[in-house]
C-alpha cells in the first residue's frame, strides 16, 4: 500500500460586495454569486467553534429567522437534505428551490434594517499537505483520531463539494485494498446532521473501527 | 524593531496545528512585507503591529515597519478625518445622494466650511508627499494602515498594496470619504474588520480580517495574585468588595455617566465598587471636559475609583484592573471594534457591553456576557453576575474560549498570510 498524505485547508473570507435586504434580493444574489460564497454560507458554521449546538446550521437559515422573522422557511433551509448533493451548483439549486417553493404559498415581507443586511462573503481555500502520513489503514485510523478538525472538515465536506480531488484520493487509497464496504459507509456519512466537527470525527472513527472489527 | 518572536511561544495557548500551518503558509511567501502606519506607540493599530511584526520575522519573512511623520496640524487633520469617517450615528450614508444635499442653510457658512475642509485636504496631501519622498516603499506586500498614509499609493512601483482599514467607514462624511476613496480605490485590495465596517463603492477586493489581542503582551499576560495586589495597592483599591471595571478613554461615546448610573442602581442592593480607568488623548480637548463631568458625577461615591491615566497607564496596570474585576463593562453608545472587550473575556471575565460596533461579535449574549441597551439593563445584568458567581465564572470561561478561537494574534497572522497568498494567486482554490 503506498503512503497516504493527509491534506487540510485554511479559508480566508472575502466580501463579494453583494448584499441583500429582503428575500427577493437574497434569492437573486444566491442565483448569481460565486459558488465559493454558497459554500461559505452553508458550511462555515461547522468549522467555527461553538459553545452550544446551533439553532440553524447555516447563514441563510439564521438570517431568515433572525432578521426576516420567517422561522418556518429557516427550518426548511436548516435541513435541506444534502445527501444526494455533491457539488456546489446542485447545492445552489437546492437552496433556490426550497426558497421558491416556500414563496409560492407564503408572503415573506420582512426587511433588514440598516446594519442587518445579509453580506455575501466568499471564501478562498488554501489547500496544503499536513505532516500526517499513513502507510496502512491502522495508521490512518490513528491519524483520524488526532488530526486537526480542519482536516476532517476538508476531506469529508470541503473536498467533496469543491471538486473532490483529495476525497477521491482517499477513496482510491482505501479501495486499493478492496475495502468497498468501508468506503461506501464513509460515502454515506451525512455531515449536516452533526452538532460539531468533533462529533463527526467520532462517527468517522466508529465507522472505520466497526469495519476493522467485522473484517479483520 | 528588529526582534523576532517564535510562533511556538503560543503553543500552550493555541496548540500545534495552527502553528504548523503558520510555518507552512509562511514558507510559501516570498518577498518583503512592509507595514506603514502613523505611530509606533499608542492605539490599537500600533499595539497589534508591535506583536505582529516580530512574529512575521520569526517566520523568516523579511518585514519592515515604517511610520509616517507630520506636524501637529497634519495629525489634527487626520484625527478630524478619523472622526468624520468613523460611522456617524444613524446608519450608512449614500455618498452619491448625499453630495447633492446641503446641510447648512447659510451659504457663507457653507463656503467657510468648504474652505476649511480644502485646507485640511491640502495639509493631508502635503504631508503624504513629504513622506512619499522620504520613505522607500519597495515591499512586495505593502500594508498601509488607516487613512493617515493612504495617499502613499501614488508612490507604488511594485508589489501588492493593501489598505488595512481598522475603522468603521460604513457611514462616513461624504466629502472626506470621496476624497479618500480616490486613493483607496487604487490599491490592489483592502482589509476590513467586519462587513459592517466596509463600503460597497471601493471597486477593489475586500478581505475580512478581524483584529486581535496578544495573549503574551503585558496587557494580557497571566499575572500572579501578588502582581495584581501590588497594582491595586498603588491605587488604594481593596478587594473586599466585588469590582466592576470599565477601561476606556474619557469620551462621550463610551457612556461613562451611564456606567456610573448602572453602578449606583446596583450599589443600592449589592455592596460593590467601580473602577473607571482611562486616558485622555493629547489632541482631544473634549476628553478633559468629559473627565471633569464624570468626576462631578462620581462625587461623594467612595467606592468609585476614577483613574485618569496621564501619562497612560502601563499595560500591566490595565491588565491588573481587569483581572481583579468580577465584571467588565464596555457600555459604549458607539464603538469601533472595541478590542478591550476581548481583553476582558481573555481574562475569563464576563463582559457587559453596548450592542454596537464590534462588541456583539465578541459578547455573545448570554454566552460570554450580555448585550445591553440601557442603564437599567446594564444594572440588572451586573446584579445577576454579582449574585451568581458560578454564572459569572461560566460566561467568563466561555469568553476566554471565544477569544482563543477568534481574536488572538496567531489567527490574525494566519489571515494576513492567506491574504498575501491570495494576492499572489487570485483563484478561489489555491494548492500549495
Amino acid at each position: 500500500m503506498p503512503d497516504f498524505t493527509f491534506y487540510k485547508a485554511r479559508y480566508q473570507s472575502e466580501l463579494t460586495g453583494k448584499s441583500a435586504r429582503d428575500i427577493s434580493e437574497l434569492i437573486s444574489v444566491i442565483k448569481e454569486v460565486d459558488e465559493s460564497s454558497i459554500f461559505h454560507h452553508i458550511y462555515h458554521a461547522l468549522l467555527d467553534y461553538h459553545f452550544l449546538p446551533l439553532e440553524y446550521p447555516n447563514d441563510f437559515a439564521y438570517w431568515i429567522a433572525d432578521v426576516l422573522h420567517e422561522p418556518a422557511l429557516a427550518e426548511r433551509l436548516a435541513d435541506p437534505d444534502l445527501r444526494e448533493i455533491h457539488d456546489l451548483e446542485a447545492l445552489r439549486a437546492r437552496i433556490i428551490s426550497i426558497i421558491e417553493n416556500y414563496l409560492t404559498t407564503h408572503d415573506v415581507v420582512g426587511m433588514a434594517r440598516s446594519g442587518q443586511e445579509f453580506h455575501f462573503i466568499k471564501c478562498i481555500s488554501v489547500i496544503f499537505p499536513t505532516r500526517y502520513v499513513a502507510s496502512n489503514m491502522g495508521e490512518a485510523l490513528e491519524i483520524l483520531k488526532e488530526i486537526d478538525l480542519d482536516s476532517i472538515f476538508y476531506y469529508f465536506i470541503a473536498s467533496r463539494m469543491l471538486g473532490g480531488e483529495h476525497y477521491k484520493a482517499l477513496s482510491g487509497w482505501i479501495l486499493e485494498n478492496d475495502r468497498h464496504e468501508l468506503m461506501e459507509a464513509l460515502d454515506n456519512l451525512y455531515p449536516y446532521g452533526f452538532a460539531n466537527l468533533n462529533a463527526m470525527r467520532i462517527e468517522i472513527v466508529k465507522i472505520v473501527e466497526r469495519y476493522f472489527w467485522e473484517h479483520l | 524593531m528588529n526582534e523576532k518572536r517564535s510562533v511556538w511561544d503560543y503553543e500552550d495557548i493555541v496548540g500545534r496545528g495552527l502553528l504548523e500551518d503558520l510555518e507552512l503558509l509562511a514558507g510559501n511567501i516570498s518577498g518583503k512585507v512592509q507595514h506603514v502606519n502613523s505611530t509606533y506607540t499608542g492605539g490599537g493599530v500600533a499595539e497589534i503591529l508591535n506583536s505582529l511584526i516580530p512574529l512575521f520575522k520569526g517566520l523568516e519573512i523579511e518585514t519592515e515597519w515604517n511610520i509616517i511623520r507630520g506636524d501637529d496640524e497634519f495629525f489634527s487633520v487626520t484625527k478630524s478625518f478619523h472622526n468624520q469617517l468613523h460611522g456617524r450615528v444613524g446608519g450608512p450614508v449614500d455618498v452619491h445622494a448625499h453630495e447633492q444635499v446641503s446641510v447648512l442653510e447659510d451659504l457663507e457658512e457653507q463656503i467657510k466650511e468648504l474652505s476649511m475642509k480644502r485646507r485640511m485636504l491640502e495639509t493631508y496631501l502635503h504631508w503624504n508627499r513629504v513622506n512619499a519622498e522620504e520613505m522607500t516603499n519597495d515591499g512586495d506586500f505593502v500594508f498601509i494602515h488607516d487613512p493617515q498614509p493612504a495617499a502613499l499609493i501614488h508612490t507604488k512601483e511594485k508589489g501588492h498594496w493593501i489598505w488595512r482599514c481598522h475603522i468603521d467607514v460604513s457611514s462616513p462624511d461624504p466629502l472626506v470619504w470621496n476624497f479618500l476613496r480616490d486613493f483607496v480605490s487604487k490599491y490592489d485590495a483592502s482589509i476590513f474588520s467586519t462587513p459592517l465596517f466596509s463600503r460597497p463603492d471601493l471597486g477593489i477586493r475586500q478581505f475580512l480580517v478581524p483584529p486581535s489581542i496578544d495573549p503574551l503582551s503585558d496587557k494580557n499576560i497571566e499575572l500572579s495574585p501578588g502582581e495584581i495586589d501590588k497594582v491595586l495597592d498603588k491605587y488604594e483599591i481593596t478587594t473586599d468588595k466585588p469590582i466592576i471595571t470599565q477601561v476606556s478613554r474619557f469620551d462621550r461615546l463610551k457612556d461613562l455617566p451611564g456606567v456610573i448610573d448602572a453602578y449606583k442602581l446596583v450599589k443600592k442592593r449589592i455592596d460593590c465598587q467601580l473602577i473607571l480607568a482611562g486616558g485622555v488623548a493629547a489632541d482631544d480637548p473634549e476628553g478633559m471636559e468629559v473627565y471633569r463631568e464624570v468626576l462631578k458625577k462620581a462625587e461623594g461615591e467612595a467606592d468609585i475609583h476614577l483613574l485618569l491615566g496621564s501619562p497612560p497607564f502601563p499595560d500591566i496596570e490595565i491588565n491588573a484592573f481587569q483581572r481583579a474585576s468580577t465584571v467588565i463593562m464596555q457600555k459604549s453608545l458607539k464603538e469601533g471594534f472595541g478590542l478591550v472587550v476581548s481583553e476582558g473575556l481573555w481574562k475569563g471575565k464576563p463582559v457587559i457591553g453596548g450592542a454596537t460596533g464590534g462588541i456583539p461579535l465578541q459578547v455573545i449574549n448570554g454566552v460570554t456576557g450580555y448585550l445591553v441597551h440601557s442603564v437599567e439593563g446594564a444594572a440588572y445584568k451586573i446584579a445577576n453576575l454579582l449574585k451568581d458567581p458560578e454564572l459569572a465564572r461560566k460566561l467568563g470561561e466561555n469568553g476566554r474560549e471565544h477569544v482563543r478561537h477568534n481574536f488572538l494574534i496567531t489567527r490574525h497572522l494566519k489571515d494576513y498570510l492567506l491574504v498575501m497568498l491570495s494576492l499572489e494567486n487570485p483563484s478561489s482554490i489555491i494548492r500549495l
